[in-house]
């Protein structure tokens, strides 16, 4: 192999470039299957069928939505303060894709005698920057509120503002006892900690903490239960509601950003990022190489599923498409399956080390990105099963119970961690 | 003193963690997805274009003008439908009939579809049962001048003369 190529796949750059293609991918663009699965998954929890018409199972659905967002006009209402609102769907987006940045998708593998990982930004600060940045989300939405010129919005504003405010405190303290735990605030770091086995992972060390991060990340988010910010029954659509086409495109993709943000957090901070449970204790120290043609298994069956079951839909909707659908289908699982069959047969290990590197990668990526599916439907799931708080209760659970949690919880790790039972 | 007094039922501690109601009703909502998923069949919605919910005897939709045997309407223009229209949506023009037989014969025969409220009162009002109302409620449009009728639209097609 060239030594420039070499240089390339080892360089710093190439893996932020890789990574941050990654974490777009996983936000920006999919976000148009995001939208068809929480529609979907609310349709399905509601006993209907839901989007099914465009596309197989109605997997296009996101893109007639989004030309339609975008041709619409975009309305400035009259009196509102035309510099901010434009400003702040940007704040909100912006915000959302920068805390993408310190995640990390792999942990470290030997490239040519270097050591590479597949993140953007390896601060020594991490998850200080997650809190520090996403905290900036409600400036955005304040200042939407404040920008429209229109009581509903502004109400929406102060509510984002009380609320993200309160629930930033018991997020950040339940952070804390796990900072106490790990003894790093690298996400990498704490992610190599959860390495061994299944009660090594962080809500197995500290469940309190997951608990109140869970619920301050549903606050964070403004998703229901604590979507009051845009509660429709009350103040029509909250901070939201005099913007138009795309610029209230961006907030709807900036809440979908912030979502996949904190299932990733959730999945890295305390269910053992890109580590499966026991992976080194029984498959040795290359263990991510050696599962890679498990896991490119474990991908092909679902889409040979998928394949056949586009064809066999009962009404013949979209019938070209189904078929190309279906070949795209068959063309994954048949890559994957030929990946599988050639780790298999072939010492790729010995033979060649850097492509046993890369299958780390990809295996690492693809546990973490299951985990992160599995947070992403918990938020759709649990949007679907949760009624809204009313603002009293909100306001009395961030004050008066998540955060005496979180204080009680910060001295319960101190102390485990103190007397070495952590 | 008009005061209701509204009595909230104690909850012990278990009731007030709320998570074990939370959990139960992610249950209950995984139940019902799988349901969906799984039993197409059961569910209670129809998929529109291709299922259709079986329509009542009774059903009122679009209305038709009868014909003659010869193929002229069978409408006398007498304006009875017209004056029982409750929201006043027909609007007939008479003219002379050249069958000495019949007195007269409508030279329009206008309904604006958007205004009917599909009661059914000129069906009632008509003394020749000239107008009837078809179980057809699919004729959406998108412009409202198509959705004016005339008589090109409301008399019976040729091939269903009885």
């Amino acid at each position: 192999m060239p030594e420039w190529i070499q240089a390339v796949l080892v360089s710093h750059y190439t893996w932020a470039l890789l990574a941050l293609l990654v974490g777009y991918g996983l936000t920006l663009f999919g976000i148009p299957i995001y939208t068809w699965w929480e529609r979907r998954g609310a349709a399905l929890i509601q006993l209907r069928p839901g989007p099914n018409r465009r596309g197989p199972y109605g997997l296009l659905q996101a893109i007639a939505d989004a030309v339609k967002l975008a041709v619409k006009e975009d309305v400035v209402p009259d009196g509102a303060s035309r510099f901010l609102h434009a400003l702040a769907p940007m704040i909100v987006m912006t915000v959302a894709l920068t805390t993408f940045a310190v995640i990390p998708w792999s942990g470290d593998v030997e490239l040519f005698g270097q050591t590479v990982r597949l993140q953007v930004a390896d601060l020594n600060f991490g998850i200080l920057f997650i809190l520090a940045i996403s905290s900036m989300n409600v400036y955005g939405i304040a200042l939407a509120g404040w920008s429209s010129n229109s009581k509903y919005a502004l109400l929406g504003g102060l509510r984002s503002a009380a609320q993200m405010i309160s629930y930033e405190i018991a997020m950040a303290l339940s952070l804390v006892a796990l900072i106490l735990i790990y003894g790093t605030v690298k996400l990498n770091e704490m992610v190599t900690l959860q390495a061994g086995g299944l009660f090594g992972w962080g809500v197995f060390k500290a469940p309190l903490s997951f608990l109140l991060f869970m619920v301050a990340s549903y606050a964070e988010t403004n998703r229901v239960p604590f979507d009051l910010v845009e509660a429709d029954s009350e103040i029509v659509a909250g901070f939201h509601t005099e913007y138009s086409s795309l610029r209230f495109g961006l907030f709807y993709m900036g809440e979908y950003v912030h979502m996949a943000v904190s299932a990733a957090l959730t999945a890295i901070l305390f269910f053992g990022g890109h580590h499966l449970p026991w992976a080194y204790a029984l498959f040795g120290p290359s263990a991510y190489a050696r599962l890679f043609p498990w896991m490119m298994l474990c991908a092909a069956v679902p889409l040979l599923l998928l394949a056949w079951d586009v064809n066999r839909l009962k009404r013949k909707r979209f019938t070209k498409g189904n078929a190309i659908f279906a070949l795209a289908f068959l063309g994954l699982a048949g890559i994957a399956l030929a990946l599988a069959f050639s780790f298999w047969f072939f010492d790729v290990e010995g033979a060649i080390p850097w492509l046993a590197a890369l299958a780390t990668v990809v295996t690492q990526l693809g546990v973490l990105v299951v985990k992160f599916l599995f947070f992403f439907w918990l938020f759709i799931w649990v949007r679907w099963t949760v009624p809204r708080f009313r603002y009293d209760q909100l306001m009395r659970l961030g004050w008066k119970v998540l955060l005496p949690l979180a204080v009680f919880n910060i001295a319960l790790c101190a102390g485990l961690v103190l007397g070495g039972w952590l | 003193m008009g005061v209701i007094k509204i009595l909230r039922p104690k909850q012990d501690l278990w009731e007030r963690m709320y998570l074990p109601a939370l959990f139960g009703g992610l249950g209950i909502t995984l139940r019902h997805l799988i349901h969906t998923w799984f039993q197409p069949a059961k569910r209670p919605t129809f998929e529109y274009p291709e299922e259709r919910r079986p329509i009542a005897e009774r059903f009122r939709g679009r209305h038709r003008l009868r014909r003659r045997p010869d193929g002229t309407p069978v409408c006398v223009a007498c304006y009875c439908c017209q004056t029982a229209c409750p929201p006043q949506c027909i609007d007939i023009e008479a003219e002379e009939s050249p069958d000495p037989a019949i007195e007269k014969r409508p030279a329009a025969f206008r309904i604006n579809m958007l205004r009917c409220i599909y009661c059914g009162m000129c069906v009632e009002a008509c003394p020749k049962d000239a107008i009837y109302m078809t179980k057809d409620f699919e004729f959406a449009n998108d412009t409202r001048e198509k959705l004016q009728f005339g008589l090109k639209e409301l008399l019976d097609p040729r091939d269903e003369e009885d």
